[in-house]
């Protein structure tokens, strides 16, 4: 509905009800009316205005991820990328947004940059088949070996990190809900439903931390994204090696100084990287 | 009473139920809130303990370092053990401040000596470390039995040193020794051997007792015939008398492997500076022996001097021998020594296209730079990648050890039921032959590959767009599963990456269900203490009684019951003034109400009266003056309450 529309339909009602109502009232409406009706149109025309810009703005996004799908189907894959990231910066972060870049990737065999991408895919989507499928294709065909995830791990990952917070915090809210009403009324919650309800809620807040647990524990993960990047001793440039590490890796991220992390590799081994050479899963300012 | 009872219990069961899931809840949000703070934080502290070597022969000394690691640290308290000496060496700290945390690593050396050969365990190295006692895990260390001439006889242990362990022991001078005051000795463990083939050898400085001395150079072999490595390790300081002659003596353990076939002699370098006392001129002068003569009044006057030198050691010879070239296998790599090897695989049943690590281990001693992985190589069955190797010396000169080598191989074939066995050649110094080890075939169960399906299914059962095919003009989806197509819908859109939890206005939102579980915490632990007092239990007592009273006059004004009515009424009006006046309300009676209530509450005495009336003289009224009494009684019942 527009603006005018908006103003002529207030208008009529307004007139209907003057109508229904006394002279006294009706003459106090006609005083009224005009300005009321200022409101509402400038109101109106405000929410109109934020609407159209935020649907523009999303039309953007999406379109820019269109474009980037349709650069990847004629094999222009830096393009495909320079669409998708355009598209973060409009709209943000999504699964299949970052698993489109990752796909990207992998065409270039840029197999750090694919690993990376599919894992931030995996980090918003823990259970998508497209995502491990192409993760595991990619580092089968890099040459990467990674643990195979337990039965435990497969449940945990049905739902990503924020899900699972999410559930607990809500299981979190309902049981101290049920624990409030029973205080202001103990005759209400009470019999099997009651228990059945609060037992469900303590389920589902074990679960939903259980979850958040199992899946904090990878958040200072980082991806190798530099091939045959040594591991000094110490985090200076003129430091010995002692080792190697392929890009693609998987690395634990412990500390940092300076322009250098300190990370353990998949293997046990660590060492300090420069933080160039590295990129975190979960990228944070203020945790790595 | 017995159904009472029981519901008591069950309402108290469940009321610490309900406690108990609260606490656990509580705590863990707490938990989990401390849990996400404290992540990458890095460890509290820690203690470890490192014996190397972990075995060895009668009259050597191993290496005890302790690592203790920590912001508030204290030194290690090792347990006594029968038949092992422990001498301190000295130890070294390591300071480090992360954003603003501070905390050290320090380092303590023991020498550990055996009086006897023998399996020893060495107990936990305990410590205290940020206020909490530490231990590390028990070592054990194995004796074995006279390792020459360096018998347990022969070596006198000297009493615990605050920083160096000193070890004496007793030989002779060899040629060209005699007579100096420092002098380098190399011992080869042997004279013989094969191009390539790593041989122990053992460099000694020797520097006569209480000469200072200061090293300008590590060793160095002087025949370019030998390669040689290890030299620029610390070397072990003990002591040696030599043809009753006291030494301090350094201690290179290391090994050297000849380059070039022949007899070449074995000999080494070493560069020195001598810082050697010079006597004071007072001590000839005509005054003879003065006090000044005395050892403290020469320390304390004399100077020295500094002169560098060049040690050489007497040349040993060494007979280099080819490697046969009968009988050398295609896949020799130059290994030298004696080895056994292991492999194992990282998963037994996999599916096709599966990755397995391929762990192989070779142990034994000899030159291991040259031992080379007997790697898979890539056939219609398996794709195989570039092992990688590490390499864990057993001792300090790298001639024992273990290497290790993985690789990352893919079966392509669901009929593969083993890997092939592996194959790695060396030369046998003792047997003086090849050697070809062989592993056995390692059993595996391969399966066909279901998971594309899988996904497929799941992207049909979806109902979403269908997804664009991705154009594969890399060329690298050789696999036959290819790589899945890219999604065509941008789902749902987060502006960040960071965890919901870590942001304010979340952790914020948690004090709402926090507050609302304390105030029903306080509420139903304020009801329960109300339920408890009897006198609100018996006012709803009452409550019930007249409620129940009420409805019954209402019953008996319906069925025009007269006397019900009114017996209804007094059981009302007594309940009501026995709660007031504490008093068993069927002992209520008419005088008693007259006189207590005077001239208030007149429908009551009303009430009261009629009654009687209607018991005993059977008066009788209609509705709608039974109504009216009923109306006259719940006023004067509100009366009462006020």
């Amino acid at each position: 509905m527009g603006t005018g529309g908006l103003g002529t339909w207030v208008s009529a009602s307004l007139q209907q009800l003057s109508i229904q109502m006394g002279a006294k009232e009706m003459n106090i409406l006609c005083v009224k009316r005009s300005k009321v009706l200022g409101l509402l149109v400038v109101a109106s025309a405000v929410l109109l205005i934020s609407v159209l810009c935020t649907s523009a703005w999303a039309v953007q996004g999406e379109d820019r991820f269109a474009l980037g799908n349709e650069a990847y189907a004629e094999g222009k894959y830096d393009e495909a990328l320079s669409f998708y990231k355009g598209a973060i910066k409009q709209k943000g972060y999504s699964a299949s947004l970052l698993y489109n870049m990752a796909n990207a990737y992998y065409q270039k065999k840029d197999v750090g940059l694919a690993i990376l991408y599919y894992e931030r895919a995996l980090y918003l989507d823990p259970g998508n088949a497209d995502i491990q499928a192409n993760l595991s294709l990619a580092r089968k065909d890099f040459g990467l070996i990674a643990e195979p995830a337990s039965d435990w791990q497969r449940f945990f990952n049905m739902l990503n990190l924020n899900w699972w917070a999410i559930l607990a915090s809500g299981a979190f809210g309902v049981f101290s809900l049920i624990y409030l009403l029973r205080g202001i009324r103990p005759g209400i919650l009470k019999g099997a439903p009651a228990r059945i309800l609060t037992t469900f809620c303590l389920l589902c807040f074990m679960a939903g931390g259980t979850g958040v647990a199992m899946q904090y524990r990878n958040i200072n993960r980082g991806v190798v994204i530099r091939d045959n990047v040594r591991l000094l001793v110490s985090p200076f440039d003129s430091a010995s090696s002692s080792a190697s590490i392929k890009d693609g890796k998987i690395v634990r991220i412990a500390k940092t100084y300076k322009d250098y992390l300190l990370v353990e590799g998949p293997n046990g081994k660590s060492g300090w990287i420069k933080r160039s050479a590295v990129e975190s899963v979960v990228p944070s300012g203020g945790r790595s | 009473m017995k159904n009472h009872g029981a519901e008591r219990v069950k309402a108290i069961g469940w009321n610490w139920f309900m406690i108990a899931g609260t606490c656990f809840m509580v705590a863990a949000c707490a938990f989990i809130l401390f849990a996400g703070s404290a992540q990458g934080k890095g460890p509290a502290g820690g203690i470890s303990a490192r014996l190397e070597p972990q075995q060895i022969t009668l009259g050597d000394a191993a290496v005890l370092a302790v690592n203790i690691s920590g912001e508030q640290t204290g030194p290690p308290s090792i347990s006594p053990v029968d038949g092992l000496r422990f001498f301190p060496m000295g130890q070294s700290s390591q300071y480090q401040s992360i954003n603003g945390k501070t905390s050290s690593t320090v380092s303590y050396l023991y020498q550990v000596q055996a009086e006897g050969s023998g399996n020893y365990t060495i107990p936990p190295v305990r410590a205290r470390i940020n206020g909490q006692v530490r231990k590390t895990e028990p070592i054990s260390l194995r004796v074995s039995g006279s390792g020459g001439s360096r018998s347990l006889g022969a070596t006198r242990l000297p009493p615990s040193a605050p920083n160096i362990a000193k070890q004496t022991a007793t030989s002779s001078f060899r040629a060209g020794e005699d007579n100096q005051i420092t002098f380098l000795r190399v011992t080869p463990s042997k004279y013989r051997s094969y191009v390539g083939e790593l041989v122990p050898v053992r460099i000694e400085a020797f520097f006569r007792q209480g000469l200072q001395a200061r090293l300008n150079s590590f060793p160095v072999l002087s025949n370019n015939a030998f390669a040689c490595q290890g030299l620029n390790k610390k070397p072990t300081q003990t002591e040696e008398i030599v043809d009753g002659v006291p030494f301090a003596v350094l201690t290179w353990h290391t090994a050297m492997s000849a380059v070039k076939e022949g007899e070449h002699p074995v000999s080494a370098e070493l560069d020195a500076t001598l810082i050697i006392p010079q006597t004071s001129r007072r001590r000839n002068r005509v005054f003879g022996n003065s006090m000044f003569n005395d050892d403290f009044f020469n320390n304390f006057f004399n100077t020295t001097r500094e002169e560098t030198v060049k040690l050489t050691s007497s040349r040993q010879k060494m007979r280099v021998l080819p490697l046969p070239k009968a009988g050398r296998p295609e896949n020799f790599s130059g290994a030298v020594g004696r080895f056994k090897l292991w492999a194992s695989a990282s998963l037994k049943s996999c599916m096709v296209g599966d990755p397995i690590t391929l762990k192989m281990t070779v142990k034994g001693d000899g030159n291991f730079d040259r031992v080379s992985s007997p790697l898979l190589t890539s056939t219609d069955q398996w794709k195989t990648y570039t092992p990688i190797s590490s390499f864990k010396p057993a001792d300090s000169s790298g001639y024992k050890g273990k290497k290790r080598f993985e690789q990352a191989i893919i079966p392509l074939d669901a009929s593969i039921n083993k890997v092939p066995p592996l194959t790695f050649s060396y030369f046998d110094t003792r047997k003086e032959k090849y050697v070809t080890l062989r592993t056995r075939p390692i059993k595996v169960k391969i399966t066909a590959d279901t998971r594309q399906a899988r996904v497929s299914s799941a992207k049909n059962s979806d109902g979403n767009k269908p997804p664009i095919q991705s154009s594969d003009s890399s060329g690298l989806n050789k696999n036959p599963n290819g790589l899945a197509p890219i999604h065509v819908g941008l789902g749902p859109v987060t502006a960040s990456l960071t965890p919901i939890f870590e942001n304010p206005w979340f952790i914020g939102t948690q004090g709402i269900p926090l507050g609302a579980l304390f105030i029903g915490l306080f509420l139903g632990r304020r009801n329960r203490r109300l339920s408890n007092d009897p006198a609100i239990l018996k006012q709803k007592h009452v409550k019930q009684k007249i409620n129940k009273s009420i409805k019954e006059m209402d019953r008996t004004i319906a069925g025009h019951d007269v006397p019900g009515f009114f017996s209804a009424c007094r059981c009302t009006v007594q309940e009501r003034l026995g709660e007031i006046w504490s008093q068993a309300p069927e002992s209520i009676t008419l005088a008693e109400v007259k006189d207590r209530l005077s001239k208030n509450a007149a429908g009551v005495r009303h009430v009261f009266e009629n009654a009687d009336a209607v018991a005993y003289s059977g008066q009788t009224f209609n509705q709608e003056e039974l109504k009216k009494f009923r109306d006259l009684i719940i006023k004067e019942l509100k009366n009462l309450e006020n």
